[in-house]
């Protein structure tokens, strides 16, 4: 398995590349990251916190993972790293990235073709586990983002649990999801969903 | 106890971290980010990053929230009968009473929302703004310009809240706003008692507020527009007594602000090409 | 007697308020003089010490408890010229110079590090003593003369006593280690010993244990 991480160096923030690299092989050893599947993270240190995203998506056999930087900025000291985010982010996107390649998510279209929806189900399916793993997820603050597109009623809380406590989930598993909260039948957004990665410097 | 506190001697526990306004200035991100597409300014579910950029909001109503309470604390102790009678300081220990209470609402705000207190950092301008050792000045930076622009961001937020089917943030949110006119309507009687025979301090005063209104402009932080993320909100600034001449010279003051934004963005991008 | 059923005692059987009372209009009004003073540097300290206070919970309480204390004076602020004294200011003072320097001891604290020595001042010496002061005012007074002075003394005394409560809640909270209680005991200690000398925030007879009493009983 390759590891590439971009930028090399980092200019506009104090990140390390070597440290995330590390990182990177760090997690994909814990997460049993498929090792025929290489990976290639990019940063996007023109972005700050909170304008945070990320992207899971393998393209041609590719594990092509986007970050806003803001994702791995210190709380306390902007433009610092915070190994405790970075891990935990980083361990998001390659289980997602991993859920693509034979975790259930085959079938599931690019990110950039999600809808706002299905992005945050698989997004708390996957924040269950990275919790489950012994990262300090703040359950509360996935809650309020799965309500923000699924609704705040019961039924929208009882899938929110439902995918948080999953140990296995599929796409169509998050589709009927979707379609019991009522997301299905939000309106289009006006923007695109990876708008933030769009706009990356090339 | 001395009078006239700074906001360096503001007291905080552990959890929270100041932010320093240079740091914010320069960084070197700034540059770029004038340049890039990051959604609407606007508040809105669909936006990108919509709940962190709204929970980093909620976070700094919290702090400013906490400095509103310190400011009216602050102006009950600072001054003698002379410079501000009792009832002024009896209106200030009742908004002493209300920012606690917003402070608590935001605290539960904040656990709903699903972020931790001193989880973003705090900016201390708005008690700055407060420090003024005039208390007219003080009124009107605190009750006309930073509650003024409270009833600005509350009516925004309630916006998003309803938008976003959130009924606690919508509840919370049309609470505050009610108290923060009573807030700005304070300033507006007490301006007018206090000057009623000094039109000349009146006229500073209402430029101190000016100033404090222009430092929340930058940038376009505040405007009519829908590229402003916080909308100026007429009909409750009017009920707070601010005439349609200040509402239409505050979005004018917001419009100009946004445009110097603009510039300096283009005129940075120019010179980075070069 | 006629037969006529309308006519009634004046006052119920139940209702036992007596006449006599111990203060004058004069007594009444100087003590409610005082009480504002007192309510004023009150609130005026709370308030400051807001800024001044790191602890999160104590700050919101502070700004709580202070527009009580402010209201207690808008109350007194009120009374005043109903009790024939038109210039409120005239009346109010501090009850003799030593209750003057107690609370200028009180207010003294500044620094972010005594939160415990500010809190003892109000609410384990102040406090108790407004209290005493004005339940022995409320039971004193002529239950049908000075009524009002009773209504507003009731009102006073409920946010009062929810408050000392609130504050002894709040240093218990704080007292985590046998130097912290010293520093407690010792900050009361200098103060009981201020307030002793004044008598209490109406002078010596705040509770009435001087042997001369002012005013006429009937």
């Amino acid at each position: 398995m390759t590891v590439t991480v971009r930028p090399d160096p980092f200019i506009l923030v104090l990140y390390d590349n070597a440290t995330v690299r590390g990182i990177v092989d760090d997690v994909a050893a814990q997460v049993q990251f498929p090792a025929a599947v290489d990976i290639d993270l990019t940063v996007d240190e023109g972005l700050p916190h909170p304008i945070l995203g990320t992207n899971a998506d393998i393209v041609d056999g590719v594990a092509t993972l986007w970050v806003s930087g803001g994702n791995f900025e210190s709380r306390d000291s902007p433009r610092a790293f915070s190994e405790r985010h970075a891990r935990a982010d980083i361990t998001h996107m390659l289980l997602r990235a991993k859920d693509r390649v034979g975790g259930g998510f085959e079938a599931a279209p690019p990110d950039s073709e999600l809808t706002l929806g299905e992005r945050q189900a698989w997004d708390t399916y996957t924040w269950g586990r990275v919790a489950r793993l012994g990262h300090n997820v703040h359950r509360q603050k996935r809650l309020y983002d799965f309500r923000m597109q699924h609704g705040f009623s019961d039924a929208s809380d009882a899938a929110f649990e439902r995918l948080w406590s999953a140990e296995s989930m599929t796409w169509d598993g998050v589709r009927e999801i979707c379609a019991e909260t009522g997301a299905v039948n939000r309106p289009k957004p006006k923007t695109a969903i990876d708008l933030l990665r769009q706009g990356s410097p090339a | 106890m001395k009078k006239h506190l700074s906001e360096a001697e503001l007291a905080r526990d552990g959890r929270f971290h100041r932010n320093k306004i240079e740091d914010q200035i320069f960084d070197p991100r700034n540059q770029g980010l004038g340049t890039r597409n990051l959604g609407p300014a606007q508040m809105a579910a669909d936006r990108p990053a919509a709940t962190e950029r709204s929970r980093s909001l909620m976070h700094g109503i919290f702090v400013g929230e906490i400095q509103a309470l310190e400011g009216a604390g602050r102006t009950c102790f600072d001054f003698d009968n002379d410079e501000a009678p009792f009832a002024l300081k009896l209106d200030m220990a009742r908004q002493c009473w209300d920012e606690a209470r917003h402070c608590e609402i935001s605290v539960k705000l904040s656990d709903h929302m699903g972020s931790d207190i001193g989880e973003y950092g705090e900016s201390t301008f708005l008690f700055a703004a407060a420090c003024n050792p005039d208390p007219v000045m003080r009124l009107c930076g605190v009750n006309r310009a930073l509650e003024g622009l409270a009833i600005d961001v509350f009516s925004s937020m309630k916006a998003f809240g309803e938008d976003s089917g959130d009924p606690v943030l919508t509840f919370c949110e049309d609470w505050m706003l009610a108290d923060e006119v009573t807030h700005v309507k304070m300033g507006s009687d007490w301006l007018r008692r206090l000057t009623a025979d000094d039109p000349d301090r009146m006229e500073r005063a209402l430029e101190f507020q000016h100033t404090v209104d222009k430092v929340f402009n930058l940038g376009g932080f505040r405007g009519e527009s829908e590229e402003n993320p916080i909308q100026i909100t007429r009909r409750f600034r009017e009920l707070a007594g601010f005439s349609q001449e200040e509402c239409d010279e505050l979005a004018q003051s917001a419009q100009q602000a946004m445009e110097e934004a603009r510039m300096m963005v283009e005129m940075a991008a120019a010179s980075g090409a070069q | 007697m006629t037969d006529d059923p309308t006519i009634r005692a004046a006052f119920a059987p139940w209702d036992r308020r007596e006449l006599p009372g111990l203060f004058t209009v004069e007594e009444s009004a100087r003590r409610v003089g005082n009480y504002r003073w007192v309510e004023i540097k009150l609130f005026e300290v709370l308030g400051g010490w807001v800024a001044t206070v790191p602890e999160l919970d104590v700050k919101m309480v502070l700004g709580r408890h202070c527009y009580h204390h402010a209201w207690h004076a808008e109350l007194w602020t009120k009374r005043l010229p109903e009790l024939r004294e038109m210039n409120v200011e005239r009346m109010t003072m501090p009850a003799n110079p030593e209750l003057e320097k107690f609370i200028d001891a009180v207010r003294e604290p500044e620094g972010p590090e005594l939160t415990i020595e500010k809190l003892v001042g109000v609410y384990r010496v102040l406090i108790p003593r407004k209290i005493a002061a004005y339940r022995y005012h409320m039971h004193g007074t002529s239950q049908i003369t000075d009524a009002p002075t009773i209504r507003s003394l009731n009102f006073a005394l409920q946010d009062e006593v929810e408050d000392y409560c609130e504050g002894e809640m709040l240093i218990q909270s704080l007292l985590d280690s046998a130097e912290k209680v010293d520093r407690a005991i010792a900050r009361q200690r200098e103060l009981e010993t201020l307030i002793v000398a004044a008598g209490g925030i109406a002078g010596p007879d705040s509770i009435g244990m001087q042997p001369e009493m002012q005013g006429a009983t009937v």
